[in-house]
């Protein structure tokens, strides 16, 4: 297990919109270990999904390098990106993302179906995570056909199943209501555990952070780690609080 | 290609049924038009050079004569001079059956046959051919035609050879072996020579003796030529059908481009569904980029996806193409038969390289027209960070790369016209680079007309007038399509409106100066190139009514020659023409008149143009009379419209000099002032008809039967017109419904902040409306230079005529009310469906 599995050296990303100019993040640094659950908090438009999106391949910063277990993400040529991001990143959206033309299986298998590999083997790994997720009976179904949290889990196995180093979630849950939100999350976090991949995961959430081998927050163009106990504490006084507020309120 | 990504594109297109429809039809009515035209001009082709190979059977050689052939002591001569064996005498003429159908009458000796046309020689035994030589009216036919005209050997067959009635008696019927012969066969009917002359007139007379000569053909000829009278020569044998070949090339090359011109506008429907189809998934291949397909992927999926599609149309063009194919060959081979060559057998021929060339265009132009969208889907970001990157934002960052080309294909456009030459193929690609250069000037034309336009639609229209305005202006890479589409199928609309309307007003306002007596006698017209002829008594018959004051005669003949190809001859009496319109004139009409008495004679502008004759001084024609070679000056260029081969007009009486011809083609009359014409038409048909079939027509009569064959002439250039806007409207139907359509989530929210169903319809009518006017205002420009490259070049190099411009206002009204109500009918689905959908689903919709 590599303590500095995925490496940012001084990145920076800026967006030009007409005559403005935005800069997302500014000589960030920052190292992920291997096989963690890595949680980003911010603002939105904080940088989050820039971040995301640079470490998966499908972006790239202005200036810094970005290293993925010792591949430099930021130097590849366009054709070397695709395969990256075929074979080594799972990606799991807000807006699920499944292809409304594929049906729920043919969506699971379609990264190693791009690469070509899609054998038996292949195909019956995707059973069983379609298994895990419970929706093994809506293998041939469309898309349209699932609800959110079915979509999610869908676009979850699509993420784990061509086995990749890296997972990313960018706010996986921000579509879904609290409870289907839930079940999503506790399925994404316990399969990447037991897979023993590195979840980079950006969310608003913070119902999640009890899983989190790290947090950080994206906050002035920057990346902070944040003492995940501390902020628990912090989490749980906070509740405390606004549960004696409440009391106070209804006994008055 | 991957198989997963084919998989999807597909099944877009299932779910989009109609517009995979559209892309389907518009591939195959592209290519459909394309075929049928090939197959309609091979055929043509093919048939033409299978009677003329036919004809002249093995013969290397032909010794041919002046307009009425050669006399048949000229083979007796040869035979008994020279000892020359492989020659055979030739009679050949048209004639017609009871019911209409055009028939080509050989006229052979059968002793001499042999080695030349074998289908004659063969299949016939003895006792036939003795009743074939010496029954009066004996012909053979083939097995085909007998049983097409249901007769039987013994039968008897009345056969019109206008102006005349003939008998011919079915002696045996023949059955070639090879499948050309029996072919070729179906349109012939073979006669000994004796038969032959006496049926066609041509008594003592051979249309020219056909020769085998060894390979070293040069020192052969020479010998021959030694013992040939004057005005009787040696020519190669397929001297003659490459000149008429050369005729029709003009003439095929406008249909090709034509159809070629209803390819490229199917090109702009598959180029907009194409890129439709990808606007509309931009997300989609944003996430398959995000998931690893790479950029080659994602561009094999759309070009693989066409290519399916594509392939569909293409099938069922191919299928259309031959039915259309069949209707087109019957115009093509009206109009050839009209002014080239009669042609007696038509049969559509399907050859091989019309359907290769069907399925590479098919296929081609689909791939082409499809290739920028898939450039277009290829740079599609992955999923993420696509948002922030407007679509909108490229065509506005391209806009002055794009109005650059447009103005640079302009200039290249106007190089190709100007340029001193005298190709047809690159004046059809300037009409081209025109139209894709107009093209690429739309957006930024919109764009100006929006901004300025604006305003003054909100006035006029309120709130749903500004909203389209900018709405066009906002999606430019959309609108930009579907207005240039549109602008396309209109401006070829009035481009060749405007083409065929100038024509055919020149050729009325030209008739009307040209056709200058009262009363017109002719011989029958049974097709191109047949020199037939009446006694000059007709001249006598005709002077004799007692309201005609004076008459003239005109012999009209048609001529191959080495020097000047096919074209015609005219000898007149005095020119009937008084107000004749000259191009180059350099003396008074009576001292030209003089002139041509003393032997000069008149060109006609295409004859001048085609054989290069400048307008000067010098100028000479020089031809091959019956006593050899003769040098005739020109008097004057004048304008004629008539025959695009060319004619020299000379005096009647330099003509009897020099060619040993005593007969006429048509006898002009003039009326004592205030006679009514129809009623001396009536008469003189009544008169003449006892003894010949002759056609009598008053000056209107003529005009108007000359205007018919005008028209014919230009009935498939309107059809093909008709097929093209077809095409383009069906793209224009797909592109903006597809444009509305793709805005369902826009309407949602207007409908869900309180705009009502009225006023949705409303605003998606006036938007597809401002789109259908802008494609028409830009159209009239675009059509109008098209016309004038119609008229004043591609006119000019194909045929030498120099037509004059008529625009009609009504005309361009129309074209205009063609588009803005096509635009409208359009909106008008998308409308309808807005009206009906709740305004949370269109927000739901994706």
């Amino acid at each position: 297990m590599k303590e500095h599995f995925i490496v940012l050296e001084d990145v920076t990303r800026r967006y030009r919109q007409g005559e403005t100019e935005q800069t997302v993040l500014e000589n960030c640094s920052m190292s992920f270990a291997e096989g963690r659950c890595h949680m980003l908090l911010g603002r939105s438009g904080s940088g989050k999904s820039t971040l995301l999106n640079m470490i998966g391949g499908i972006d790239a910063p202005d200036s810094g390098r970005i290293l993925v277990a010792d591949r430099e993400v930021s130097a590849m040529a366009e054709q070397e990106l695709t395969l990256y991001r075929r074979r080594d990143i799972g990606t799991i959206f807000q807006f699920f993302h499944l292809i409304p033309t594929l049906t729920v299986v043919e969506n699971v298998v379609l990264p190693l179906e791009l690469d070509g590999s899609a054998g038996a083997d292949a195909r019956r790994r995707a059973g069983e995570l379609l298994e895990r997720v419970e929706l093994a009976h809506k293998r041939d179904a469309m898309p349209e056909t699932l609800s959110g949290g079915e979509q999610q889990r869908v676009a979850i196995v699509r993420a784990l199943a061509h086995d990749p180093l890296v997972i990313l979630a960018d706010e996986p849950t921000g579509n879904l209501d609290g409870r289907t939100g839930e079940q999503v999350l506790r399925l994404l976090l316990e399969l990447t555990r037991e897979a023993g991949k590195t979840l980079i995961m950006a969310t608003h959430s913070h119902d999640a952070l009890p899983w989190a081998d790290h947090v950080y927050e994206v906050r002035d163009r920057g990346l902070q780690p944040i003492d995940l106990e501390e902020l628990l504490r912090h989490e749980r006084a906070l509740q405390e609080r606004a549960r004696e507020l409440q009391a106070e309120a209804t006994s008055r | 290609m991957n198989r997963a990504l084919l998989r999807t594109g597909l099944r877009y297109h299932r779910r989009h049924p109609l517009q995979a429809a559209l892309l389907v039809l518009g591939v195959a009515l592209g290519v459909a038009v394309v075929i049928g035209i090939d197959i309609a001009n091979v055929s043509a082709d093919r048939s033409f050079r299978m009677s003329t190979s036919s004809l002249t059977g093995k013969a290397t050689h032909q010794i041919v004569g002046g307009p009425t052939g050669i006399a048949d002591t000229v083979f007796t001569q040869l035979r008994r001079t020279t000892g020359f064996r492989p020659s055979a005498p030739v009679i050949e003429g048209v004639v017609q059956t009871a019911d209409g159908r055009i028939l080509r009458l050989l006229g052979i000796d059968p002793f001499s046959e042999a080695p030349f046309r074998s289908y004659v020689g063969r299949s016939v035994d003895f006792s036939i051919l003795q009743r074939f030589m010496t029954r009066e009216g004996a012909v053979l036919l083939s097995r085909d035609l007998a049983a097409e005209l249901n007769v039987r050997p013994g039968d008897s067959l009345v056969l019109l050879r206008e102006p005349r009635r003939l008998r011919a008696v079915v002696t045996a019927l023949l059955q070639p072996s090879d499948e050309l012969a029996r072919r070729s066969l179906r349109g012939m009917i073979i006669a000994d020579i004796a038969t032959a002359q006496d049926m066609l007139a041509m008594h003592g007379r051979l249309s020219h003796i056909d020769l085998i000569l060894p390979s070293d053909s040069a020192a052969a000829a020479g010998t021959l030529r030694d013992v040939l009278p004057d005005g009787v020569r040696i020519q190669r044998a397929e001297k003659r059908s490459s000149a008429i070949s050369s005729m029709t090339e003009a003439f095929s090359l406008n249909l090709t481009a034509l159809s070629l011109l209803a390819l490229v506008v199917g090109m702009f429907l598959i180029y907009d569904t194409v890129s439709f189809s990808v606007v509309q998934r931009r997300e989609q291949f944003g996430v398959l980029r995000a998931v690893g397909a790479s950029r080659g992927q994602i561009a094999g999926m759309i070009l693989g996806e066409t290519a399916m599609l594509a392939s569909a149309g293409t099938l069922l063009g191919l299928f259309l193409g031959m039915l259309l194919g069949s209707g087109a060959l019957d115009l093509v081979t009206r109009t050839i038969s009209d002014l080239y060559y009669t042609m007696t057998v038509t049969d559509v021929v399907l050859s091989p390289w019309t359907f290769i060339k069907g399925i590479a265009l098919g296929l081609g132009a689909s791939l082409l027209a499809a290739y920028p969208p898939a450039r277009e889907a290829m740079r599609s970001r992955p999923a993420g960070v696509m948002r922030r990157i407007g679509l909108e934002d490229r065509i506005r960052h391209i806009l002055p790369r794009l109005t650059i080309a447009g103005l640079l294909l302009l200039a290249v456009s106007a190089l190709l016209i100007y340029l001193p030459h005298r190709r047809i193929d690159l004046s059809f690609a300037a009409v081209f680079l025109l139209l894709v250069a107009a093209s690429f000037l739309i957006p930024v034309t919109l764009r100006f007309l929006m901004r300025v336009l604006a305003p003054a639609l909100r006035r006029v229209l309120g709130i749903t007038g500004g909203m389209a305005a900018r709405s066009i202006a906002r999606s430019l890479s959309r609108t930009t399509v579907a207005i240039a589409a549109l602008m396309i199928a209109v401006s070829v609309i009035v481009g060749v409106n405007t083409m065929i309307g100038s024509f055919r007003q020149t050729v009325v306002d030209w008739l009307g100066t040209t056709l200058g007596a009262d009363i017109f006698v002719t011989i029958p017209f049974t097709g191109a190139g047949q020199n037939e002829g009446t006694s000059p008594e007709l001249r006598r018959q005709v002077d004799a009514h007692p309201d005609v004051t004076r008459t003239s005669t005109a012999r009209t003949l048609t001529l191959t020659s080495e020097r000047y190809g096919m074209h015609q001859l005219v000898a007149v009496t005095d020119d009937i023409a008084e107000r004749r319109p000259f191009k180059w004139l350099p003396r008074s009409r009576s001292e030209t008149w003089n002139a041509l008495e003393r032997g000069a004679v008149l060109i006609s502008e295409p004859f001048a143009y085609r054989n290069d004759i400048a307008a000067d001084a010098d100028a000479a024609v020089t031809l091959l009379t019956d006593r050899g070679e003769q040098r005739f000056p020109v008097a004057g260029i004048y304008y004629d419209y008539s025959s695009d081969k060319g004619t020299v007009l000379m005096e009647d009486n330099i003509y009897r000099r020099f060619w040993s011809d005593t007969l006429i083609s048509s006898v002009a009359a003039f009326l004592r002032p205030g006679t009514n014409a129809d009623r001396v038409v009536a008469q003189l048909q009544q008169d003449l008809h006892a003894e010949e079939q002759l056609i009598v027509q008053s000056n209107r009569g003529l005009r108007g039967a000359a205007m018919d064959i005008f028209d014919r002439t230009f009935s498939i250039t309107a059809a093909l017109q008709l097929l093209a806007a077809l095409v383009a409207f069906i793209g224009v139907f797909n592109a903006l419904m597809a444009l509305q359509l793709e805005r369902t989530r826009e309407i949602g929210t207007l409908r869900a902040t309180g705009m009502s169903r009225t006023q949705v319809t409303r605003l998606i009518l006036t938007e597809t409306g401002i789109m259908g006017a802008i494609s028409g205002l830009l159209a009239l420009p675009v059509g109008f230079l098209m016309a004038l490259i119609l008229i004043f070049v591609i006119n000019l190099r194909s045929f030498g005529w120099t037509l004059a411009l008529h625009l009609q206002p009504l005309d361009l009204l129309q074209a205009f009310g063609v588009a803005v109500s096509a635009a409208m009918l359009a909106g008008l689905y998308p409308a309808i469906r807005f009206g009906r959908i709740k305004p949370a689903e269109a927000l739901r919709a994706e």
